[in-house]
């Protein structure tokens, strides 16, 4: 809903009825590879040191088939410089009118547990987007995305609600 | 992993052990390879302050995969999330620890599970709080 204490230009009215339309269509799916190199580094970024995350025979002795991977993480997607926005981090919603962009907030639903060797499939549905007045950027447009991610075998794994800010 | 944590045990109102973090700059470079998140917000000065920020600050995600290891380093092996959410809504500069958070508040069953609700988050040293969320966890029962 756009508020009417929001003062934008037309321009950027325009462009946020135009990030609209898109609400409630699913994007194209992503492809995700799961690797155990991904897995190492990730559990190094966030600070694990449970051994299961970084050494397949520990991991194995603890009933996994494979290097799991720790919760949130739903692979890599392929990175391709010819298809753009694609594995390449993407302009998350950011464009000329609205050119910064925050990430507003994070929901992991984990359903099944993912592995190093995975290939992922992830869809994302655009939920809502919302022009807002903002006390620190005068306004911003607040996105919000539903990814479900299903594995190589059509099993859902997870499902992630994101929200993005750009201002 | 911790020792294993049983739903008999714990009570609303009990804090869950809380993670110390330090939010280098190396760590945050260290994270962008990890999602491939390479905004420069997160690791350039100039590009950070010309876009209206105090310093380069931590990633959102990031945090909210902190939470996420808070509470899997919680539930034991026999423990399960069910799942966590979390709101950034304050930023966390560079170059200075966070604690990271979790408190019950609430202890169930349902649907044959037992479940515990907490609060979650993540503070400055000063206590500030920047990342609000909430979070379900599902706990074996003795017996």
């Amino acid at each position: 809903m756009v508020q009417q204490d929001v003062q934008v230009t037309d321009a950027e009215r325009a462009a946020v009825e135009e990030m609209k339309k898109s609400v409630g269509q699913a994007g194209a799916p992503t492809r995700y590879e799961v690797t155990s190199t991904d897995i190492r580094l990730f559990a190094r970024a966030v600070g694990y040191t449970n051994p299961i995350y970084y050494d397949e025979a520990a991991a194995k002795a603890a009933g996994h088939r494979a290097l799991p991977a720790p919760p949130g993480l739903h692979g890599r997607p392929v990175f391709n410089p010819a298809n753009e926005g694609r594995g390449g981090g993407g302009q998350g919603g950011r464009n000329e009118h609205f050119p910064r962009g925050l990430n507003g907030g994070t929901e992991v639903e984990p359903i099944k547990q993912v592995y190093a060797g995975d290939v992922l499939q992830g869809v994302s549905t655009s939920t809502g987007v919302d022009l807002m007045p903002s006390r620190a950027y005068g306004r911003i447009v607040v996105r919000k995305t539903e990814t479900v991610f299903t594995n190589q075998d059509g099993e859902v794994v997870a499902k992630t609600r994101g929200t993005g800010i750009s201002y | 992993m911790a020792d294993q944590v049983y739903w008999d045990d714990v009570q609303e109102g009990q804090d869950i052990p809380a993670l110390d973090e330090e939010m280098s700059s190396q760590r945050l470079i260290v994270w962008a390879a990890a999602s491939g998140d390479f905004y420069q917000i997160h690791y350039d000065d100039n590009f950070a302050k010309n876009n209206r920020l105090p310093d380069i600050i931590v990633h959102g995600a990031l945090k909210g995969m902190l939470i996420g290891r808070l509470l899997d380093e919680w539930r034991g092996e026999q423990g399960r999330i069910v799942n966590w959410g979390v709101s950034y809504r304050g930023m966390d500069p560079a170059r200075q620890n966070i604690k990271v958070w979790g408190k019950i508040t609430k202890k169930y069953e349902q649907d044959g599970e037992a479940l515990v609700d907490l609060d979650v988050g993540c503070a400055q040293p000063d206590g500030t709080q920047t990342t609000p969320g909430t979070a379900t966890v599902a706990l074996p029962k003795r017996g």
